[in-house]
């Protein structure tokens, strides 16, 4: 059939006309307390430029995914949905390897997938299933993998844990840095401050990114912070200024930052200009506070998925039908996952009050009313 | 942000409670099992899920305050508020989000009608809130503070704790913040899951020179948050989010206050003594109709309203005249509120946390005091028979025979709680009970003669 012969006709192609890999400009970072910056281009291959296309649309799939379960109350409580900002985790993962630490806020969806989550499980925990990344018990806000901390609930606490992890890294002397991220509400709380002084007094090898998506919930960066410049607020820590919506720029300046942390310099903050498309949670609807024609100028002018496959095209990287066949793989992993999700059976009742504590004999738990109880087992 | 309020109550389950609102005391069940929605597979319907329901009871129409109108609770806090703004010049409201109304609609209004310098935003910093509103307290404004719930309030509480309950007492009444009030939204809303439904009244009861306090309905709140207010200490304010829309009933439009460390005993009653704040007060008093139609059993209903300093006195009153307490609150068992109240009245108590109460602790026999049980495990334990025991101590063979018995298997001579579900009569003795209350419903523990 058709699709056939031209699937055939791709992969004939694929290594003869493809370009193997092109150098793209980036826009210039502003730098606070740096001589150099990361540089002004940045060098694809075409292999990573299908991994950060592919990787960048499961996220942007699944949240929508995410988005319709939830408006189906498959998915309940809280969803905090990251379309708009993949560029940011896909690029971050792109400057570091799998071996360092990264923790970050409630936003966490997309760094749960490139830090090494499958899609299936993320929906499974989306939807509190067994199969579920945390088993079930997590839900949206509590996602973890292997040297991912997650998924944290209250706002500016995950970054001092951010930096204690990057001290456990300093001491084993693994050379793996922590990426603690951080939101532009959350800049304002005291105790990032109170780790800034730490990481830069011990030299911690952490890099602290603040993903500034323009809005702390409802409210806009004038509106919450005396001053919006989030790189500088670091103050002694050196700080770069980044285009989040760029998935090369974002790579590179964190290839920038991690040399500065494994070379013993310290601390390093980035802030990544991003942009969100959906409102801080699915119970905002997120035009109260910005207009539509904002969201849709930043989808038509800066969407990071866009911009990656135009870069790809107009270089002859890729093929149209090859993005096309991507786009319609990771539409089908997403409905598969969804659909394991919705089948998957519960956790059993059993599991509902374990892991209290580690390593203690299984005790008795009230349940919901005096004569119920419940075994916790740890 | 608005929409945040409507989130809450979008969950299926909550249908059940707004469908309630105003149709007083139902004799349902505490517990319902609620079958599974169509969207789960088959795999899952032999899975039951269990629910707690509460059904929200309203006070009665309030004549002594002047004219009423209808307000749900998030309505009444904005009518305080605007009543304070309005008569005290020097009122201020601040917190996250409270300029657009809030994220529970407590605020809306206030910033148009009173000005931006008034009614304003802080940036997203609990430790920051707080202890701006100490300063802007201890400097004589009237400061309301609003943490958006009451998890985020622990970057706070060094603040609450070390500096606003102890000023007044380390400058020795020099300066003070008294006029310092804190709200925040409390208790679980069904899906709030581990940072969004906390009660964490007992940390900060712990703390001498606050005030704790939480209403149980719309008319409660108004009155109480203006006696906070007005209060010269630093008060918290804990509203219980359920009820934000749940809770609807005439609410007088003109500023009063109701005192605090006042206990409200809601219902009279002789067999047993039930204590509660914020939303179990609705569970209890549909327990003690369900008690009174099912048990025959006589129930004291009382709101504690003010956690700290609480009344101690109405307490324990109507523990001497029952006998018997029952705690109930949303928080963890182990050094919750309960437990303090329990220690206090020092009577065997039943402490539970949240859904219904099982007072299957029926028309009892008159419970003997620990000397007397001591003295006959011991007389027991000397090679004694039950007769003669009896006889010696005055009571009968089959008490003292259902004591020793109890110690045989438990080892010990306090009624404490214990797992199960209660048994103090045998199967027989339970279905002559109930053979008894059914032929005359009106029966009541005074009438009983029991073998």
């Amino acid at each position: 059939c058709r699709h056939e012969a031209a699937s055939v006709v791709v992969s004939s192609r694929s290594y003869a006309d493809f370009t193997p890999e092109a150098t793209f400009d980036i826009k210039k970072v502003d730098l606070h307390r740096l001589e150099e910056g990361p540089p002004l281009t940045s060098t694809l291959t075409r292999e990573d430029g299908l991994k950060y296309y592919r990787t960048m649309q499961t996220i942007r799939r699944m949240e929508l995914k995410a988005d319709q379960l939830y408006k189906q109350k498959i998915i309940r409580g809280f969803c905090h949905l990251y379309d708009g900002q993949e560029a940011c985790a896909v690029g971050i993962e792109g400057g570091i390897t799998l071996s360092d630490h990264l923790i970050t806020a409630y936003r966490a969806h997309g760094y749960t997938l490139t830090r090494g989550g499958t899609v299936r499980e993320i929906m499974a925990e989306l939807t509190g299933r067994r199969e579920g990344i945390a088993k079930g018990k997590g839900g949206s806000m509590h996602m973890y993998t292997k040297n991912f901390y997650g998924g944290n609930g209250i706002v500016g606490a995950q970054v001092p844990l951010g930096a204690g992890v990057a001290l456990a890294c300093k001491y084993l002397g693994t050379d793996q840095l922590c990426v603690s991220l951080y939101g532009d509400g959350a800049a304002n709380q005291g105790q990032i401050f109170e780790t800034y002084n730490m990481a830069s007094l011990w030299k911690l090898p952490i890099i602290f990114i603040c993903e500034n998506n323009q809005y702390g919930m409802g409210t806009s960066v004038e509106r919450a912070s005396a001053s919006t410049e989030y790189y500088k607020r670091g103050d002694f820590i050196p700080g770069l200024r980044v285009d989040g919506m760029d998935v090369l720029c974002v790579r590179e300046a964190t290839k920038f930052a991690a040399d500065h942390c494994r070379s013993g310099k310290g601390p390093i903050l980035m802030e990544l200009q991003t942009y969100r498309y959906h409102g801080h949670s699915m119970s905002d609807p997120g035009v109260s506070y910005r207009t539509r024609e904002e969201i849709q100028e930043v989808r038509s002018k800066s969407d990071p998925i866009s911009m990656l496959k135009d870069r790809m095209l107009s270089n002859n990287m890729a093929s149209v039908e090859e993005l096309k066949e991507i786009d319609i793989e990771v539409r089908k992993e997403i409905e598969d996952a969804a659909q394991f999700a919705t089948t998957d059976p519960e956790p059993p009742l059993d599991d509902l009050c374990s892991h209290i504590y580690a390593n203690e004999k299984s005790f008795e738990v009230r349940g919901a009313t005096p004569w119920t109880k419940l075994t916790s087992h740890s | 942000m608005a929409a945040s309020a409507r989130l809450l109550f979008r969950g299926a389950g909550l249908k059940a409670y707004t469908a309630n609102v105003n149709s007083g005391a139902q004799s349902s069940f505490g517990t319902t099992l609620l079958r599974l929605s169509p969207n789960c597979s088959s795999q899952t319907k032999t899975q039951i899920k269990h629910a707690s329901h509460f059904t929200y009871h309203p006070d009665p129409v309030p004549t002594m305050y002047g004219p009423t109108t209808k307000m749900n609770l998030f309505q009444s806090v904005t009518s305080a508020l605007d009543n304070t703004l309005a008569s005290d010049p020097t009122a201020v409201i601040f917190g996250e989000d409270v300029a657009f109304g809030g994220v529970f609609r407590c605020t809306v209004g206030l910033r148009d009608k009173y000005g931006k310098d008034r009614v304003f935003n802080t940036p997203l910093c609990e430790q920051g809130i707080v202890g701006f509103g100490i300063g802007a307290a201890a400097a004589g404004a009237t400061a309301i503070a609003e943490i958006q719930f009451a998890d985020y309030i622990y970057p706070a509480f060094d603040q609450i704790v070390n500096e606003a309950a102890k000023y007044r007492y380390r400058s020795g009444n020099l300066f003070d913040c008294g006029n310092l009030t804190i709200r925040a939204p409390w208790g679980c809303v069904g899906h709030g899951s581990l940072y969004h439904s906390q009660s964490p009244e007992a940390f900060f009861a712990h703390c001498p020179g606050i005030k704790i306090v939480i209403p149980r309905g719309p008319v409660q709140c108004k009155g109480l948050l203006l006696s906070c207010i007005e209060d010269h200490n630093p008060c918290i304010f804990f509203e219980p989010k359920i009820l934000y829309r749940a809770a609807v009933e005439q609410v007088p439009t003109e500023a009063y206050t109701i005192p605090l460390s006042q206990a409200e005993v809601l219902q009279e009653g002789s067999d047993v003594t039930l204590v509660a704040w914020g939303t179990q007060i609705h569970v209890l008093r549909e327990v003690v109709s369900m008690a009174q139609e099912k048990l025959g059993v006589s129930c004291e209903l009382i709101d504690l309203q003010t956690i700290l300093p609480w009344d101690t006195e109405t307490v324990c009153k109507s523990v001497a005249k029952t006998g018997r307490l029952l705690i109930s609150h949303e928080a963890p068992v182990t050094g919750g509120f309960a437990a303090e109240i329990s220690s206090t009245v020092q009577t065997p108590v039943h402490t539970l946390n949240q859904t219904d109460s099982n007072l299957s602790t029926m028309a009892k026999t008159r419970e003997l005091c620990k000397d007397i049980r001591d003295k006959i495990v011991d007389q027991h334990k000397a090679g004694m028979g039950y007769r003669t025991i009896g006889q010696q101590l005055g009571e009968k063979a089959t008490t003292v025979g259902a004591i020793i018995r109890k110690w045989k298997k438990f080892k010990k001579t306090v009624n404490l709680p214990q797992s199960g579900a209660p048994c103090k009569f045998s199967p027989r003795g339970a279905s002559v009970i109930m053979r008894k209350v059914r032929d005359q419903p009106r029966t009541i523990h005074r009438t009983w003669s029991v073998t």
